[in-house]
């Protein structure tokens, strides 16, 4: 589905990724791990096109999407919910919802579309006219996964979705998580919380200062013990 | 007296607001003080007056060309002098404006020269009572056409999908190209509408005081991010009412107190709000929530 190779990619002179290569199939959850700063956010805001100086190849269904710009990306189907949710604050929550439909012009689907982001999170329909900026930390954050799959993804790149939430909220999200996923969406997911990750994703990779240091089987993983010591907190 | 000068201030407030709608809009999305925004206001009312008297072509058909042109001016300077630095820190944005604005005013000096040139009078000037206050008709044309303009705007920004995706860009750029946005169009229809906003600002002050100069941007464009910053820059209605509070303490102060202070008082004003309200009286001053 999504194939990144070799990718690089300088931030003025700092080289913030050295060729990281892997891939999605469709349907499957894959996830990145990995401490503050190895790379992850970046890895998914180049996929997204929001850092234009990157080379190397990153092909969605065998088509090269580097070098496109991000409205582009979003057309062919890579939405993106950023790190620390970014929702509009001075909109409410249906515009919100109708934001993440942009490029659609399709009106009577994107109505249905609506009422089923509703479906999936009652809380949004509770408040959708109020400010984006007026909701909770686990509901901005519904509001952010909602907006992303106004755009009928064909991949879902979630960047920390479990920063700064509590336990039960962040259970809640990866639950849905889960749930998109079983119902055919293929999902990409950064995480910091290596632990949660590993328990809801397929396959895992490691990354460690702009490299892949390794990669298996998400449950593997769970058992390998450079994991478990390095991310997991146990010795 | 105090009733006529309140009048005079409206007119001349709405003026203002036209302007500093334009400095806010674009400072609200790429958070740039575009001082080259006076001498769009400039060319506008230079090219309303060639298309009337040159051309001789109705007022209002001129009104639109001057409009037009601005747009045009506006956008080309967004492409040619902005667009290429748009990565660049803000101070270099900054350079490059006061520099399109140095060559806009010396290219309208080259074009119709230097000195101040006549707008004719067009409009047969009545007095009429309105809420208790007496209007010129070319008063009620400048609070008429303000209002309008102002009406379009906020039906654009607040109803339309080009709008949305305006207050998106401008809160948040990363997150609204996310949405499949692209946000140098949305930066270009932002240039376009405060440049005929701007212009059409330019065109009425030339009807006004019946006179166009290649400097009378200068001045003006000052007067206009004053009068955004007291309302609160990025903020459209903070635009409006600080336009009008510029035009209607300029024209008091320059009735009662002396009218050698009149550019001074937007000064005085601005010290004042900056003092009691550095966010401006509708700027957003609260923190963001993560």
């Amino acid at each position: 589905m999504l194939q990144v190779k070799d990718l690089n990619v300088y931030y003025g002179g700092i080289h913030a990724l050295k060729g990281i290569s892997f891939h999605i199939n469709a349907g499957e959850i894959v996830t990145l791990v990995g401490s503050n700063g190895a790379g992850k956010s970046t890895t998914l805001r180049a996929i997204s096109g929001l850092i234009q100086s990157r080379t190397g190849s990153i092909a969605l269904e065998d088509k090269e999407i580097l070098g496109m710009p991000s409205e582009k990306i979003v057309e062919l189907g890579i939405s993106q919910v950023p790190e620390g949710r970014r929702i509009f604050t001075g909109l409410d929550v249906e515009e919100n919802l109708l934001m993440g439909a942009y490029l659609r012009n399709d009106k009577k689907e994107i109505q249905e579309d609506l009422e089923y982001a509703f479906k999936i999170f009652p809380r949004l329909k509770e408040r959708r006219k109020q400010a984006g900026g007026t909701l909770s930390g686990g509901e901005q954050q519904m509001l952010a996964i909602a907006r992303a799959l106004m755009a009928r993804p064909k991949v879902l790149m979630l960047d920390e979705p479990s920063m700064g939430l509590a336990p039960i909220v962040v259970e809640e999200i990866f639950e849905c998580i889960t749930e998109l996923n079983q119902k055919g969406l293929t999902v990409l997911l950064v995480e910091q919380n290596a632990n949660i990750a590993l328990q809801v994703a397929h396959t895992g990779y490691v990354v460690e200062t702009g490299n892949i240091a390794f990669s298996g089987k998400a449950p593997d993983l769970l058992k390998d013990d450079r994991v478990r010591k390095a991310y997991l907190g146990e010795d | 007296m105090f009733l006529d000068q309140l009048s005079n201030g409206l007119a001349l407030g709405s003026i203002y607001a036209l302007t500093a709608i334009g400095f806010t809009m674009v400072y609200g999305i790429i958070r740039l003080i575009n001082f080259v925004h006076g001498d769009i206001y400039m060319m506008g009312a230079f090219f309303a007056l060639t298309a009337l008297t040159v051309l001789g072509l109705p007022i209002v058909v001129s009104f639109i060309i001057g409009m037009i042109g601005s747009v045009v001016v506006g956008l080309m300077i967004a492409k040619f002098a902005y667009k290429p630095v748009f990565e660049a820190p803000r101070i270099n944005l900054f350079l490059c404006a006061i520099g399109a604005a140095i060559f806009l005013e010396n290219y309208a000096m080259l074009v119709w020269g230097p000195q101040t040139q006549s707008f004719p009078d067009i409009i047969q000037n009545q007095s009429y009572n309105f809420l208790g206050l007496k209007f010129t008709t070319l008063q009620l044309i400048i609070l008429g056409t303000a209002v309008v303009l102002m009406v379009i705007l906020t039906y654009i920004v607040k109803y339309t999908k080009m709008g949305r995706a305006m207050r998106c860009t401008s809160q948040d750029v990363d997150a609204a190209k996310l949405m499949g946005i692209n946000t140098n169009h949305v930066i270009y229809f932002t240039f376009a509408i405060g440049s005929s906003l701007g212009a059409a600002a330019g065109i009425l002050v030339g009807m006004y005081y019946k006179a166009v100069y290649p400097m009378m941007g200068f001045t003006s464009g000052l007067k206009a991010f004053v009068a955004a910053v007291i309302g609160g820059i990025g903020s459209i209605p903070g635009a409006m009412i600080g336009g009008i509070i510029m035009g209607i303490a300029e024209t008091l102060g320059a009735a009662y107190i002396s009218s050698g202070y009149r550019d001074a008082i937007a000064f005085i004003i601005l010290i004042f709000i900056l003092l009691v309200r550095p966010s401006g009286i509708l700027g957003n001053s609260a923190k963001e929530k993560v």
